[in-house]
């Protein structure tokens, strides 16, 4: 038996029907899988750029908001944690290091932000692409996606980066006296740091005209600092994992707030996870109406093949050589949909991911996912068991009939 | 190569809401193996109807129908089917080929119903049947094909694998003069060089002339002219 040649007869002879038929289906699942995909990726990004941050102390308040500021650099009107905070947590002892993450001005669009050298190298986990980390209050270290190169100077101007600050006041801060170095560069990390300016916290808080954070008279850069002052967010690597709850809790009181960033998110994707749940229920019913518009469309290929399967019959063509016939040409019209619509599915996907991901400076990649593959083949099984329907349809029919007509 | 034999046959529709339509009523009918066979009366009298229970496509209401001893009126469909494939060759009047299907192809469909692949030896013979029948060649698209083309198609079809009974359903009637002419004179020429057993229902009396036996159909009775 082979159904192939008058399969693929019917589908020649109506390709414009067919077409239409497997491009609907392309669309109802494309929809379903780009859903998928893309909130998968967001999500994995998201996680990827709080990896650096184990646990962050800020002012008290919203914990997203801290970690809006300091994992993603989106700071709001921020509260600041009062120095002593930062003073006291580098002289703690279940602190491996610590960090301030201080915002400076912008060169371009690109945030300046004051902060440790532990924080640069993390700790020692982190390796330079290129050049050392700043040994000097003029220098700095630049993210992947900073268009400069080591050896370049740059002069940041007066700007959003700090809100909340008046501009009246632009002549108490000293900036641009004299320039930073760039003398190194971050390795790539998908987030929004690629595109930062690492320069030490103690310059941040001179051009504030707040001193150094160090005794009177001291040039030094990093901890421990005598005379903190107060700062967005600073960020704490617990030296275990007892520590970091042990420091989470000390934290928490009338001056400041401890969160582990990776919480905050769980919470947030709680919230991400409901919207999913909606788009995706969106996309289910899209899918199933576009099923039932080509069941119906389906029907009407099949009645208007109706005299060529009644001929099969009265040539003595066995029931399954029929049946077979008939589910084959909607199977492939099918196949091609499901598979094409996976395509889009994850080309739309990534595209949107890019978008978003490009808004936020996170990296998102959208790789194929065996969730999305499954969708795809639920769609494929239930349409294939259901394309048998029109098959059984014309069975039933007496070929007589439709031979006379 | 096969004699018919019909012993108290009824042919009868269902006809909604009133009773069933009687096409045939408790007909016998003998007829040798390798008859051939003109079957007329006058439109709507049940010509294709018979033809149809004939080759097995529609059951009867009451009845035998014995083709060399095999009665396919006690048959299921799925017996039928396989006993049409095994057995018959069948022409229609508006040929009924598959449209998208080559000219060849249509030729070979009835192969794909048992086989996967195409023996060399039926492709060279849907050929040479082509070849025999005044097709031009190389083959031309089916869509391109004049009406008496098409039905050398068909009848090429029909005789694929040279069945022992050719039914052929007003195989001339959707023809010009010319064309009807030559399709009579292949069904002819072609059920007498097989030995088949040749019944065809037609209106045209050129075709009918040339068959031997002569039945007609008219109000439910079916009768043997002389």
């Amino acid at each position: 038996m082979n159904p192939f040649p008058l399969a693929l007869a019917g589908l020649r002879h109506r390709r414009g029907t067919a077409l239409a038929l497997a491009l609907l289906v392309a669309l109802g699942v494309a929809l379903g899988v780009g859903v998928g995909a893309l909130e998968r990726s967001l999500r994995q990004g998201a996680a990827r750029a709080a990896d650096a941050f184990p646990l962050i102390v800020g002012a008290p308040g919203s914990p997203t908001q801290l970690v809006l500021t300091a994992v993603y650099l989106q700071p709001d009107t921020v509260t600041l944690v009062p120095g002593g905070v930062l003073t006291r947590l580098a002289a703690d002892a279940q602190a491996a290091w610590v960090s301030p993450i201080g915002f400076g001005d912008r060169w371009r669009d690109k945030p300046v932000v004051g902060v440790a050298p532990e924080f640069v190298t993390l700790g020692g986990r982190r390796a330079l692409a290129e050049g050392r980390v700043f040994a000097a209050e003029n220098e700095a270290v630049i993210g992947t996606a900073v268009p400069l190169a080591m050896g370049d100077q740059l002069i940041p101007a007066h700007g959003l980066a700090h809100a909340g600050a008046d501009e009246d006041d632009a002549d108490t801060h000293h900036h641009g006296d004299s320039p930073y170095t760039v003398v190194g560069r971050l390795p790539p990390s998908g987030t929004p740091w690629d595109h930062a300016i690492l320069v030490p916290i103690e310059r941040v808080w001179e051009i504030h005209g707040l001193g150094n954070g160090h005794a009177e008279g001291a040039e030094r850069i990093g901890p421990p600092w005598e005379a903190a002052q107060g700062i967005p967010a600073v960020v704490v690597q617990p030296r275990d994992f007892p520590g970091a709850y042990a420091l989470r809790a000390r934290y928490r009181d009338a001056q400041s707030n401890a969160v582990f960033p990776a919480e905050v998110l769980v919470s947030l994707f709680r919230l991400m996870g409901d919207v999913q749940a909606v788009l995706s229920a969106m996309a289910m019913a899209s899918a199933v109406l576009v099923l039932a518009a080509v069941f119906l469309a389906f029907s009407g290929l099949v009645a208007a093949r109706s005299r060529d399967f009644a001929v099969l019959r009265a040539l003595g063509a066995p029931w399954r050589f029929v049946l077979a016939a008939v589910w084959l040409e909607l199977a492939l019209v099918l196949l091609g949909g499901v598979a094409v619509g996976l395509g889009f599915g994850w080309l739309g996907g990534w595209m949107a991911a890019d978008a978003l991901g490009r808004h936020a400076r996170v990296a998102v990649t959208v790789a194929p996912g065996w969730d999305e593959v499954l969708l795809a083949l639920a769609v494929l099984v239930a349409g294939m068991l259901g394309a048998l329907l029109p098959a059984l349809v014309v069975w039933r029919r007496p070929p007589g009939e439709a031979l006379k007509r | 190569m096969l004699p018919l034999q019909l012993d108290g046959v009824s042919i009868a529709f269902p006809n909604p809401p009133g009773p069933p339509r009687i096409i045939l009523r408790a007909t016998d009918l003998v007829l040798p193996a390798g008859a051939m066979v003109g079957l007329e009366g006058p439109s709507g009298a049940g010509k294709t109807s018979l033809l149809h229970a004939l080759a097995g496509l529609e059951p009867v209401a009451a009845g035998s129908i014995r083709w060399g001893g095999e009665n396919i009126a006690e048959l299921d469909g799925a017996a039928r089917a396989h006993w049409r494939r095994r057995h018959t060759g069948l022409v229609f009047q508006d040929f009924h080929l598959i449209e998208g299907l080559s000219v060849l192809d249509n030729v070979l469909l009835p192969v794909w119903f048992d086989m996967f692949r195409t023996p060399r030896a039926l492709r060279d013979r849907a050929k040479a049947l082509l070849v025999g029948m005044g097709l031009p060649m190389p083959l031309p698209p089916l869509a391109v094909l004049s009406r008496g083309e098409r039905q050398r198609v068909a009848l090429a079809r029909a005789v694929l694998r040279q069945p022992p009974l050719l039914l052929a359903d007003e195989p001339t009637a959707s023809l010009d003069a010319e064309a009807a002419g030559r399709i009579g004179s292949l069904l002819v020429d072609m059920a007498a060089n097989s030995g088949a057993t040749l019944i065809v229902a037609s209106h045209d009396p050129h075709l009918l002339a040339r068959l031997p036996i002569r039945l007609r159909i008219a109000e439910t009775r079916l009768e043997r002219l002389a």
